[in-house]
Formats: C-alpha cells, structure tokens, sequence
C-alpha cells in the first residue's frame, strides 16, 4: 500500500514535470478563479464594513420646544429606551446646546451678536436617538408622534441614511454578481483546461499506460497519478491565491483605512482569523471540481 | 492450463474473429498457434490475456473461468500471463533494467523484491551485461529479449507470444525461439503465435492452424503446413 502510494505520487510529479507549460496554464486558471472568488469575498468584507459605519452614524435628532418641562423630555426618553429598535439615547439640555452652539460660533461675530441680542437661551433640549438598524428608523419616527410628546417636539431631523445603505447595497450587488458571473465562467473554462491537461497527460503517457496494463498495473495505479496530479495543481493554486491575496490586501488596507477614517477594516485580520476555512474552503473546492474533470477526461480517453 | 470450449469472438457489424474454437493446453506445454493473416490468430491470444471477451463459448485458465471476468480482476489475470508483441512495446526513455523493473514496480511489488529479481530475469534473457542500455542502443533480438524479461518477471504459469520474431532476422529470431525453448523447459507454458514457418518447423512441438477463425488442425508435433 505505502510502495504503490509511494510510486502513484512519483508518477504524478513526472506528469507535472513532463506537461511542465500545460501545468502551468492549469494552475494559472485555477489562481484566477480563485483570485477573483477572493476579490468577491473582499467584497463582501467591505461592504459589510461600509454599511456598519454608516449605520453606526445613524441617529435622530429630536429637538424639544424650550418651554419643555425636564421631566417631560426624561419621560421621552424612557419612552424612547423601552422602544426595541432603539440602541441609544442622548440627552442634551438646552443649556449645553447653548454651550455647544457658542463654541462651534465663537469666532462669528455676527451670529454671537444675534445671539446676545435674544437676551436668553434660545435653545431648547434635544435628544439624540441612535437606531439599531438603518430599517428601524421610521419607526422610531412614528413612535415619536405620540401625543404624549408630539405638542413639545418642534423638529425631528435625520439624513437619509437609508438610501445612502441601499446605494451601496445595490452597487456591490451589480459589482457582486458581475464578479459570480466572471468567477463562473473562469471556473468553466478551469474545467476544459483541466480536461484538456489530462487528456493531453493521457495522450503522452498512452505507452506507458498501453505498458502498464499489459504487466497487470490496476486500473487504480493507473489512474491515480492523474486525480493526484490535480490535487497537486489545486494545492499549488490556492498556496499561489494566498501569496498574492495576503500582500495585495495589506497593500490596499491603509488605504481603504483612510477612507473608512479608520486605521485598520480589518481585511487581514480577516483572512488571518479566517485562512483555514477560506483557503481549506477554496482547496476543497477546487479538489472536487478538477477531479470531477479529471473523471469526466479518463472516462472518455483513459480505457483500463 | 488452459481451456476453450466453443468460443466466437464477433466484431460488428459481422465480422468473425474466432468460431466454435475448442482446445485445450496443458501445463508445460509449448503450442504454435499459426495461421495465415487474418484467420483469427491475434483474437485468440487477446482472449487469452483478456484484451477481448468472448462472444459465446467459454474459457478458462488454469482452472479460472475468465470468460466474463470484471474490469477489476484482469490485472491479477495479467500478472499470472506474460505477453510478448512483435513490437517490443518497450519505454524508450527506460533502461532495460528499468523497463523490467516497471512492469514490478506498477505491480506494487516492493523494491528490494524489484533489485533481487529484476537482474536474475536479465542474467535467463541473458542480458545481465546490458541492463544500462536504453532500447535504442539494442539489437531488435536484444529488444525482444527485454521484453521476454519483462514478461516473465511476474513468474507467470503462460507466456503468450504474439508474432515475436515478426520483426526479426533470422538468426534474431532463432535465439528467440531457443530463449522461449529454455523457458518453457523451466515448465512455463508457451503459446506462441506466429506465421514463421521456419520457427515452427524447427520447434517441432504441437500446432494448431486456424483458417477463417476455426481450428483446421491441431497436431501433436506438427509442422507448419498451410
């Protein structure tokens, strides 16, 4: 078992070595393949990031008359906090609006004129509400129109995150399903150059295995360099997508960290953290795939 | 050793290979299967290895009915049957060590078992000198010669020789037909294929002719005689 083992894998390396160049176009299908699952799987990363920044930015501001008695706005705010969708509530008295609106005008000469020309704080008290999800937002808005509250509220503002998430959302989709369709067809074609590359190992060892049958090899010795030869070209496939992966995303990490205004997505941790299942993933794959190949190109050429 | 009883081998859409052929070979025996070509000689000793199955009939060897044998079992039957072919079927990139050598080592046989054997073989075909020498650095006798080794490294109880000396001259062919002698004598069976009439007349062992796919005659010492 060990000797014959020993002897399929030998084999194996000659048929790598002997169809050098047409290895080397197998390989190179099978790292585009996966190169461009990998961009999909970046993708994916990206955006998920992407859409928890913004949803992180989400929050309503609700802004009080400032005749509003203090125990009319910690009612809204208990409200507010007993609502499911709601992750987070802010006060802000009028007292600190005050504050924070001098500070952000203190150099404006005309707008602290005005201001000192009301004589009192124009400001009433204003809660900031920040959402679980960018989906829970016309509820809370809704939730707020309760009578309770409604008579002392004089503005509700939020921007429009929601479409700001959809536009994304779309987009990666188009991107995403552009990027399935390329994987699938480079993943075809992986199959024919799979199948051409064992027929092509068929035809130049037809002696051999003309030879090998002729002297009782089984029709497993036979075939088995074949199906490990793909292997061999799947591990190579996937240890050449981790060396390009690896350093292209630590070489585009800062860059989308700034544009994130984050120092790190966390696109290597990612594949760090996640390398087994993602490169196991893709090799197991990729094993299934070509051996499907490689049994549909024995079936039709390779006669034991 | 081995037996046919009633054997067609048909190829479509009617073309006959063998008919109703029925012989039996016992061990040790050396037996000239000769014929003109295309009288059915070739298809008889691919039935024999299993190269072809038989339309109807049934054989057996050495007690093995192989007539429907699976796809499975027919390496074991060819380890226990050496087949020599008039073109050698030799790997040119191999030495003739190698080549011996190669049909041990597709086997699963362990190497140490492949270093004892694999010289003592070439030492019988007597090429125990030349076992770095590639194919094309040999005689077409010394050819055929690693190919006798390399069929009988399995030890087999037959060996099938299908038109050895077909592509050899006649001194060639003479040491062939001696080397097969000398094998045979160690109590391996021969089958031996050919339309050689001078190879048969000198063996002077059984003969059976085949015309159009049947036995015509089957003698014990015969001679070639079509």
């Amino acid at each position: 078992m060990f000797v014959s083992s020993y002897r399929v894998t030998k084999f194996a390396f000659q048929n790598f070595w002997r169809n050098f160049w047409l290895s080397i176009i197998t390989v190179s299908m099978l790292l585009l393949t996966l190169v461009t699952i990998n961009i999909l799987l970046v993708l994916n990363v990206v955006t998920d990031r992407a859409i928890t920044l913004v949803e992180d930015r989400i929050e309503v501001s609700v802004y009080f008359y400032d005749y509003t008695e203090e125990t009319t706005v910690w009612a809204a705010v208990a409200y507010l906090r007993g609502l499911g969708q709601v992750r987070d509530v802010e006060t802000v008295s009028a007292e600190e609006a005050y504050a924070q609106f001098v500070a952000r005008h203190a150099n404006d000469v005309e707008i602290m004129a005005s201001l000192e020309e009301l004589g009192n704080n124009p400001f009433g008290p204003s809660l900031i509400v920040k959402a679980h999800r960018v989906d829970d937002f016309v509820q809370i808005i809704d939730a707020l129109d309760n009578p309770q509250f409604r008579d002392f509220i004089r503005e509700k503002d939020f921007s429009d995150y929601q479409s700001i998430v959809e536009r994304i959302r779309s987009t990666t989709d188009r991107v995403r399903t552009f990027g399935i369709a390329l994987a699938g067809i480079f993943l075809l074609i992986a199959i024919l150059i799979v199948f051409n590359t064992v027929r092509m190992g068929i035809f130049i060892h037809r002696e051999e295995i003309g030879i090998m049958r002729l002297v009782g090899a089984s029709n497993r010795f036979i075939k088995a360099p074949f199906l490990l030869e793909m292997i061999l070209l799947s591990l190579i496939s996937v240890g050449g997508a981790a060396l390009v992966v690896y350093p292209t995303l630590a070489l585009i990490e800062p860059q989308l960290g700034l544009y994130f205004g984050a120092e790190s997505v966390g696109l290597v941790e990612y594949f760090t953290q996640n390398s087994l299942t993602i490169f196991g993933g893709q090799f197991l794959v990729l094993v299934l795939v070509t051996q499907f190949s490689t049994g549909l190109a024995m079936r039709k050429y390779l006669k034991v | 050793m081995i037996r046919f009883k009633h054997v067609s081998k048909m190829y479509p859409p009617n073309i006959v290979g063998v008919q109703g052929v029925s012989l039996h070979v016992k061990p040790g025996e050396f037996v000239s299967i000769v014929g003109k070509s295309g009288t059915g000689k070739s298809t008889l000793a691919k039935l024999l290895f299993a190269e072809e199955r038989p339309t109807r009939g049934m054989i057996e060897i050495g007690g093995w009915d192989i007539t429907h044998i699976h796809d499975r079992d027919i390496p074991l039957l060819r380890r226990q049957i050496g087949v020599v072919f008039q073109d050698f079927k030799l790997l040119p990139k191999k030495t003739v060590y190698e080549n011996v050598a190669f049909a041990l080592q597709v086997a699963g046989e362990r190497s140490h078992r492949i270093r004892e054997v694999v010289p003592k073989v070439l030492e019988i075909v007597n090429l125990g000198n030349k076992l770095d020498r590639y194919p094309h650095q040999l005689s077409g006798g010394e050819q055929q010669r690693v190919a006798i080794g390399r069929a009988l490294v399995h030890s087999p109880k037959i060996l099938i020789a299908d038109e050895p000396t077909g592509n050899l001259d006649t001194l060639n062919s003479r040491e062939i037909l001696d080397l097969l002698s000398k094998i045979n004598e160690f109590g391996t069976t021969i089958a031996l294929v050919t339309h050689d009439r001078e190879m048969v007349n000198r063996i002077r062992r059984r003969v059976i002719t085949l015309e159009d796919g049947k036995i015509v005659s089957d003698v014990e010492e015969g001679r070639y005689r079509l």
